[in-house]
């Protein structure tokens, strides 16, 4: 339905003089292209006039009744926008000259453009839209104008230093097809002041809206005249593809512009060099292949005269000129077999010259890995009796069951080595599983020794901690995984039961994470009270010698007869009387001060009658 | 030996019966019971134990202390002792003896809880 | 009798009663007044530190009543431990300011609880001077006993601890002391039981006031025990000891700090041999009266056979009842001098533990140290039941005085009272034919003016054949009389004058503000550091804050602050305080492990390098590293915070391990740019007229938060995790060293091994079946 609307440009591209050009790393693919009609289908049909404008410069619709309906989008749009009227006339201009319109434009609109011209504005990128919407209009811009239009940029220009200003002016002059003085000065000092990224890249603050803007209309404006350096075009050419996510219809446009834009520098016009595919050579398969293009992905013109290599490892040079042929179904695709160089496992670095430009490129080459030989044990940690070990073939599994206590150990030994060569290979990861079915799992670290053999145990009292000491059966499995092993692999050999004490068996929760128990204060525990029985018996024993020391007296013959029933003796055995129940109280439910209050009145009292009392009784022996 | 030991207590019980004052027999039969007492809560203490501390404590020094104060009015009322107590009659005694009481079983019943 | 002696006796009776009550009011007002210095020169405040505690106790007790006291649990101190006050404490202080204050507002005068707290002492030091007059009175004679009570109204040795607003158990505690012994010797003199209940009863006052009490129920024991040696023995002596004994006994346990102990700790444990012994003889004694020799004997046997069998059973029990606990560590350091400094170096570190000085005998006692020996001479020349309680009293308090400079209080009395003893045998050796010698010039002082009623009072004593009779026949000149009675007077005036300076000079410092004379305008500066930071504290930190401070200004900060407190000056839990002290002798980064672990909000130091104030934390701070080092010695070594020479120095020839602790940092931060002197160097201390070793730094951990007008109170605030930079690490120090992983691969044993941690252990999967 709809095609792909722009067309690339690039025919010639001379071969600069300059040797050790570097080449770019990559370029536009095709699923960046993709991507982008994506979003400049989604473009064209959004609300945003912008959004329209920009889609309708790069694709067009076929059928009649979508244009219709985007005609008509744009006129709500333009009186919706929140843009400047300028811009946003701009916008509605452009986009009804892209698409072909025929239905009517706002007059007002039209009346705004057409006189836009003729008035005095006071920033550079009014200019740049009034001048761009006159011309998609079709006004004719008459010398004067251009002549008046152009000195007040250059006034702008002097006034405002801004890197948008520079853009816009260099923008009107290129529109103009006028030459300001000043600007070519203003625009090789800004790149050379732009913002150096990594050392790779440059790009101006305010991103890709403003990089674009200035290398763009810079370089169409000033033609060859822009005395942009080759290392500078890469690098601007390098950000512009690390841009290449961008989503909006303004963003993408811009960026495929400058792309194009820089393509088409006669004299500095950078290539891509590229390897393809993931760098990653099979042992069946020692071809490299890299694609040589220009930052549009076509093929360049005129094509490459010679490509070819130097490969290394670390410092050691393999091979010095390894030619790369161009393939005959792509001129982009150049390659070369590696088979004859007879390369081992491991990472090279390939340092490709294409005519002037060079690139570096790593590869690896990967082999096959397989087991030589596994045994696997249990004995006495104590290494007191010899270990029965059972060999085991790859990918075979242990047919019994191995059990294990605490006061044993299970051995692991086992070679890996390479399947071509048959040499033994450490690889980067060897791990030895432990799992259960509750999902419990323990991964230990194989290690190899000085001559390659993955010598491993595991002590089952010692790492009981590891296991939460839980018993159980376990599957044992042995991963090996490298990155310049083609098959990594994950291999079950077989099931240990493990035999731990119920005693060593405890909840070892991890409590870092959760609430601590609270600490409630603890009384001291009474200690254990005697049975009722003898607390009862014992306090009537207590009593029974109350009643002993009655009758003893009763028969030494105490009478109350003998004794006076004057007042003060009344008063006295009141008073002492008082006393005890006071203190019978007190022990019930008083407290020291309410008894002390109490205590002292009936103490006085108690005293002068006792006084009055043990006097007389004095006076009487007397 | 024991015929002895014997004769002893049997000439010291009649001496005590014939020398010994009735008020003093009185005081003396007091402190018997108070000996008793005390035994009884000596054993409950042996046998049970001395868990709530001060309740033992309290009703065993009550005890004691009645024991002492009992002797002690039996010594300032005992006749013979008129020359070394100066200036302390049987009834000045007895008040000291009542004073003493109620202090005591005051702090007495505050420790037994 | 006729009548006309009676009525002259009644005369002279009546005079001597006026004189004696005239000599008492005027001793308890000198006494009260020569206390009040420090009111005066200052204002009414509660001086040092352990009074804090006592005044925010009772301030305690007056608001939520007695009970809740005695169940008061303090958050605030100790903390995170706190501290169960009401059973930690001697309540007797708090009740009886309580009481007083109870009874004011009962008759509606409104009298703020601190103003009572500020005056009991000087109150008290009244009574004691009446107590003091009482007892000896018992022992000795009336006239001896008004000088006595003279004697303790003034004499330093009690004074220092008794200044109005020095709010502290021993304030009270003396006068209990002094009337338990009166009550006592009383007891022994009548063999009522009414006077020895009433000993027990102040037996118990004691008690409750102060840690003290062991003396009382050591040395009556003591008495009772030599009186039986001597061949003393009387049923009045079974009759008081007896009774005091088992009611005392019942009474100490009633206090909830003392508990069980007297049954249980070997400090009481003579008091009860004493008991059991006593009744021993007692019974045997009456055996021997009611039986005749020869039945005596066979008894005897019998008696000893019964007697050894019950030693035996309560052999039994007491192991079964879990024996009696040994002497505590404070106590033993009674008797081994050297036993503190090595074992318990927190007792060692406070001054008023340290052995007493001859110096501060003379100083505290001045002429009454040479008057005493004179009277415990006489004592012993005419000894009887009483007066051997008092030699007994006097041969220990030295011995107790000469161990600790803290006893010297106890010492005080007894010394007090023999050399009332001694002046007034001198006085009616010398007065004696002057029976009616005129009172001097009235134009002296109080103090000589008290002593010449003491004068006349023996004059009216004079008739007693006692004294008569043995000095009859000593004819002496009345010119070398005058002589020697004119000494005495001088000498009793000096004593009256050094005393006066004595007090307003050595103990008259709240030491909560300072005084100091400005030498250039001879005018007096106040330093009101202490209270300025306080008062800061309790105005600028949140309400829960936590201050880290040395023991010694935790009352003061709970006090005045109202703040929470790591340690204190009730150093009941000496690890909890060597961890403080490991804090400020740590580095700042291990410090701030220790703080943070302790969620310490805020740091507190003294610190006297600007205005030479020497008892600052600095010179403390070999204390705290001892005491850090008694239970941390891996991580603290006082050898370290000495020089290679065995020096402790603060400048730059200091050892570094002092010149990097916390504590010395926090005392001289940007102490380094302050320039004391226009000619002097920049970062000088005048405490230790030395220019400190270390001067530029800077805190990472804490920040200074105030520091008082005259640096000697500096706050500092810790930071919290987020709020400093980790101090930046070298480069080399940056990787993190693998866990100590050891091959253990030789020639022959070649096998692999797994790693220190290698494992990956994942989490347990709920749902992977």
């Amino acid at each position: 339905m709809k095609s792909l609307g722009f067309l690339a440009v690039i025919l010639a591209i001379q071969v600069s003089s300059i040797v050790s050009l570097k080449a770019a790393s990559s370029h536009l693919k095709a699923e960046d292209l993709a991507r982008f009609q994506k979003v400049f289908v989604e473009g064209l049909n959004s609300n945003d006039l912008q959004a329209i404008y920009y889609s309708s410069l790069n694709i067009q619709t076929t059928s009649e009744a979508e244009k219709t309906k985007i005609c008509n989008n744009i006129v709500v749009s333009h009186a919706e926008s929140k843009f400047n009227d300028f811009e946003k006339n701009f916008y509605l201009v452009g986009a009804y000259k892209n698409l072909q319109c025929t239905n009517l434009l706002p007059q007002q609109a039209l009346d705004k453009i057409a006189g836009s011209l003729s008035k005095d504005t006071s920033t550079a990128q009014e200019i740049f839209f009034n001048v761009v919407a006159s011309k998609r209009m079709n006004v004719a811009i008459p010398s004067a104008v251009s002549d008046r239009l152009s000195k007040a940029v250059q006034s702008i220009v002097s006034k405002d230093d801004s890197l948008g200003t520079l853009g816009y002016a260099l923008c009107v002059a290129n529109e103009l097809g006028v030459t300001i003085p000043t600007l070519a000065g203003k625009f090789s000092e800004a790149a050379t002041m732009a913002d150096e990224v990594d050392g790779k890249m440059l790009q101006f603050e305010g991103g890709l809206g403003i990089t674009a803007l200035v290398i763009n209309c810079g370089v169409k404006a000033l033609k060859t005249n822009h005395k942009l350096s080759e290392v500078q075009v890469l690098k601007f050419a390098t950000y512009f593809l690390s841009r290449r996510s961008v989503q909006s219809p303004k963003g993408v446009h811009i960026l495929i512009e400058s792309l194009k834009t820089l393509s088409e520098l006669k004299s500095v016009s950078p290539i891509s060099l590229e390897l393809i595919g993931n760098g990653q050579l099979a042992p069946e398969s020692l071809t490299v292949t890299v694609r040589a293009s220009d930052l549009l992905g076509k093929p360049l013109s005129p094509s490459l005269t010679s490509v070819f290599g130097k490969i290394t490892q670390g410092a050691k040079t393999v091979a010095e000129k390894v030619v790369f042929n161009v393939k005959s179904s792509d001129k982009t695709t150049y390659s070369a077999d590696l088979a004859s160089l007879k390369l081992a496992r491991g990472a090279y670095s390939l340092e490709l010259t294409a005519d002037s430009y060079k690139q570096e490129i790593s590869f690896k080459v990967l082999s096959k890995v397989k087991v030589q030989s596994l045994e696997i044990g249990v004995g006495d940690s104590d290494a007191s009796s010899a270990i029965k070990r059972q060999t085991l073939v790859y990918p075979n599994k242990l047919g019994d069951v191995l059990k294990a206590d605490h006061s044993q150990k299970v051995v692991i030994k086992f070679v890996l080595a390479d399947e071509q060569t048959g040499k033994p290979i450490t690889v980067h990861q060897a791990f030895v599983r432990f799992y259960n079915e509750n999902g419990n799992e323990v991964v230990f670290i194989a290690e190899a020794d000085s001559s390659k053999t993955y010598k491993f145990d595991v002590d089952v009292g010692q790492k009981a901690g590891d296991f939460n000491y839980n018993s159980g059966v376990y599957g044992i499995e042995i991963i090996v995984g490298d990155s310049q092993i083609t098959n990594s692999f994950q291999w079950t050999i077989g099931s240990l039961d493990l035999k731990y004490g119920a005693d060593s068996k405890t909840e070892h929760a991890s409590k870092t994470r959760s609430k601590l128990p609270e600490i409630i204060h603890q009384f001291r525990q009474p200690d254990k009270r005697p049975p009722r029985l003898v607390s009862d018996v014992f306090t009537a024993l207590c009593f029974a010698p109350l009643v002993l020391l009655f009758a003893f007296w009763g028969k030494l013959g105490i009478s109350l007869s003998k004794s006076q029933f004057t007042l003060s003796a009344i008063g006295f055995h009141i008073g002492f009387g008082s006393i005890l129940a006071l203190f019978a109280l007190f022990w019930l439910q008083l407290n020291m001060f309410q008894t002390i209050r109490l205590l002292i009145p009936i103490a006085v009292f108690t005293f002068l009658s006792g006084n009055r009392l043990l006097r007389r009784i004095a006076g009487q022996k007397s | 030996m024991v015929v002895d030991i014997k004769q002893v207590v049997t000439k010291f019980y009649d001496d005590y019966n014939a020398s010994t004052s009735k008020k003093l027999k009185v005081v003396d039969t007091y402190l018997g019971f108070i000996l008793l007492t005390g035994i009884i809560q000596f054993v409950y203490c042996c046998i049970v134990g001395t868990f709530p501390f001060n309740s033992f404590l309290s009703g065993f020094i009550s005890t004691v202390s009645c024991f002492v104060l009992g002797v002690c009015l039996r010594l300032q009322s005992n006749p013979e002792n008129k020359s070394i107590f100066q200036g302390i009659s049987p009834e000045r005694g007895f008040a000291d003896f009542i004073f003493a009481h109620v202090i005591l079983h005051l702090v007495v019943f505050n420790f037994i809880g | 009798m006729n009548r006309p002696t009676k009525l002259l006796n009644r005369k002279t009776a009546g005079y001597s009663s006026l004189i004696t009550f005239a000599v008492l009011l005027l001793a308890w007002l000198s006494g009260f007044s020569s206390r009040l210095f420090a009111v005066i020169r200052f204002e009414s405040i509660i001086h040092e530190f352990d009074p804090w505690f006592n005044y925010r106790a009772t301030a305690y007790m007056v608001q939520n009543g007695f009970y809740n006291f005695l169940n008061w649990f303090d958050e605030r101190a100790w903390y995170p431990l706190g501290r169960i006050v009401g059973g930690t404490v001697y309540p007797g202080l708090m009740i009886t300011s309580g009481g007083i204050h109870w009874i004011l507002h009962a008759l509606n005068i409104p009298v703020h609880i601190r103003d009572i707290c500020v005056f009991l002492a000087p109150v008290f030091s009244g009574l004691t001077s009446i107590s003091t007059y009482l007892l000896t009175k018992e022992l000795w004679s009336p006239g001896a006993g008004l000088f006595a009570a003279s004697f303790i109204a003034i004499v330093p040795g009690y004074i220092s601890r008794s200044v109005a607003g020095s709010y502290d158990n021993e304030g009270i505690a003396i006068f209990a002391l002094q009337f338990t012994y009166y009550l006592w010797v009383k007891s022994v003199k009548t063999g009522s039981v009414f006077w020895s209940a009433m000993a027990a009863v102040f037996y118990f006052y004691m008690v409750s006031a102060w840690g003290g009490y062991v003396f009382i129920i050591n040395l009556i024991p003591l008495h009772v025990f030599v009186l039986l040696c001597m061949g003393r023995y009387s049923p009045r002596l079974l009759t008081s000891y007896s009774t005091f004994y088992i009611l005392g006994l019942l009474f100490s346990m009633q206090i909830p700090f003392v508990g069980f102990q007297p049954i249980r700790t070997s400090e009481h444990m003579a008091a009860m041999g004493v008991f059991a012994l006593l009744m021993a003889v007692a019974f045997l004694k009456h055996l021997q009266t009611v039986l005749s020799k020869t039945e005596f004997k066979k008894l005897f046997i019998a008696g000893a056979l019964i007697a050894a069998g019950i030693v035996f059973l309560m052999v039994v029990l007491a192991t079964v009842l879990g024996v009696v606990a040994p002497w505590s560590g404070r106590f033993y350091s009674l008797w081994d001098t050297g036993y503190a400094k090595i074992h318990i170096p927190i007792i060692a570190s406070v001054s008023e533990h340290q052995p007493t000085t001859w110096f501060s005998f003379f100083f505290d006692l001045h002429i009454l140290v040479c008057a005493f020996p004179v009277g415990l001479w006489y004592c012993i020349k005419k000894i009887n039941d009483e007066r051997v309680f008092v030699v007994l009293y006097a041969i220990s308090a030295v011995y107790f005085a000469g161990v600790m400079v803290r006893l010297m209080l106890t010492l005080t009395p007894v010394v007090c009272m023999l050399a009332g003893i001694a002046f007034s045998c001198l006085l009616e050796v010398y007065l004696k034919e002057d029976n009616t010698v005129s009172i001097p010039k009235a134009d002296e002082t109080d103090e000589p003016a008290v002593e010449k009623k003491n004068l006349y009072d023996k004059a009216g004593k004079m008739k007693r054949p006692r004294h008569d009779n043995s000095h009859e026949a000593n004819g002496l000149g009345s010119n070398l009389k005058s002589v020697v009675i004119i000494a005495i007077l001088l000498m009793l005036m000096m004593f009256a004058v050094h005393c006066t300076w004595v007090t307003s000079n050595a103990y008259s410092s709240p030491s909560i503000v300072l005084a100091f004379h400005n030498s250039h305008d001879n005018s007096r500066n106040i330093l009101d550091d202490f209270r300025e930071a306080y008062y800061w504290l309790s105005q600028n930190t949140a309400d829960d804050a936590r201050v880290m401070s040395w023991w010694d200004y935790g009352y003061q900060i709970a006090g005045m602050a109202n703040r929470t407190t790591l340690v204190d000056n009730n150093t009941w839990n000496n690890s909890h305080i060597a961890l403080v002290g490991k804090a400020m002798s740590s580095t700042e980064e291990k410090s701030y492990e220790i703080m943070t672990s302790l969620d310490v909000d805020y740091v507190l130091v003294i610190f006297g390098g600007v205005i030479g104030y020497s008892g600052d934390d600095i010179n403390k701070f070999l204390w705290m590293v001892r005491i850090a080092e008694g239970e941390h010695p891996k991580d603290i070594r006082e050898s370290d915070y000495f020089t290679d020479r065995g020096e402790f120095r603060i400048d730059a020839e200091g050892a570094p391990a002092l010149l990097n602790c916390l504590m010395y940092k926090l005392s001289y931060y940007r102490f380094g740019e302050l320039k004391l002197d226009y000619r002097g160097p920049s970062g000088y201390d005048r405490t230790r007229n030395a220019v400190i070793g270390n001067k530029n730094f800077d805190l990472t951990y804490l920040e200074e938060a105030y520091t008082s007008e005259h640096w000697l109170v500096r706050i500092y605030r810790v930071k919290k995790p987020h709020e400093f930079n980790r101090p930046a690490l070298k480069k080399q120090e940056r990787t993190i060293s693998s866990p100590s992983f050891v091959s253990r691969k030789t020639i022959k044993r070649k096998k692999g091994y797994i790693k220190n941690r290698p494992v990956v252990v994942k989490g347990k999967r709920a749902n992977k079946k």
